[in-house]
């Protein structure tokens, strides 16, 4: 690999997890546009992100907690929802059109984030 | 049992390819009032089972051997714990202005590349 793709890489992890540490999402979508525009395999492109994100997601919430903003109550609620939600989704993937699941995600995160913006 | 639920449908849309943490906070922000820095924490939790069960199998595999994943990580994991100590350094409506951004910036990608198909 030579210099110019090694910064590239770099730049690319530095954003993602930026926006990961930052905001608590998002690394995982970074590195994917990164890995997909540099025209890498997309094989495991998915693979790659997660991995990443994980590791992201690993060192941010430890220095969330370390900061006091972890709610157990709520981690105790939230945890297992979203660990059973990301099954039935899976499970949910291959049954739904493509381009309903797009357009109803994309409705959702600009609803929401609107929302976040306006209230 | 409300952040329960709002946990599930979050995890469906990660599920189905889209981080569940986008769409948790500002529904447990706008839904139950959490504090965004609270909601981001319970987020990052969310996303840890499932992401390391996928990445255990995909170790496995052999999907991990691409020679850029050092490097992408290796930067990351610096400006990680840079990004959350920023996250504590920024107000409250600046925060949520930069998330809101965010989720508007994916969803209006999505929206178009739903239309275009």
């Amino acid at each position: 690999m030579d210099g110019k793709k090694k910064a590239y890489w770099l730049a690319v992890g530095a954003a993602a997890g930026l926006i990961n540490g930052l905001l608590g999402t998002g690394g995982g979508l970074v590195v994917l546009l990164g890995v997909l525009r540099a025209k890498e395999p997309q094989a495991g492109a998915h693979a790659a992100a997660t991995a990443c994100a994980l590791l992201f997601t690993l060192l941010s919430a430890a220095t969330y907690t370390g900061a006091g903003r972890a709610d157990a109550m709520l981690l105790v609620a939230v945890v297992p929802g979203m660990t059973l939600g990301g099954y039935l989704g899976s499970k949910l993937l291959g049954r739904l059109p493509g381009r309903t699941l797009k357009l109803l995600l994309g409705a959702s995160l600009a609803a929401s984030g609107a929302l976040m913006i306006l209230f | 049992m409300v952040q329960f639920f709002l946990g599930v449908l979050s995890g469906v849309a990660a599920g189905l390819g889209i981080g569940g943490a986008a769409l948790l906070v500002p529904s447990l922000m706008l839904v139950t009032e959490t504090e965004q820095l609270v909601a981001q924490t319970a987020g990052l939790y969310g996303f840890i089972p499932a992401a390391a069960v996928s990445t255990w199998v995909n170790w496995r595999a052999k999907r991990l051997n691409s020679r850029y994943i050092p490097y992408v990580c290796l930067a990351g994991a610096v400006t990680a714990l840079a990004g959350a100590q920023l996250a504590f350094l920024l107000s409250g409506v600046a925060l949520r202005t930069i998330f809101g951004l965010f989720s508007v910036a994916v969803g209006a990608v999505l929206l178009v590349s739903g239309i275009k198909k």
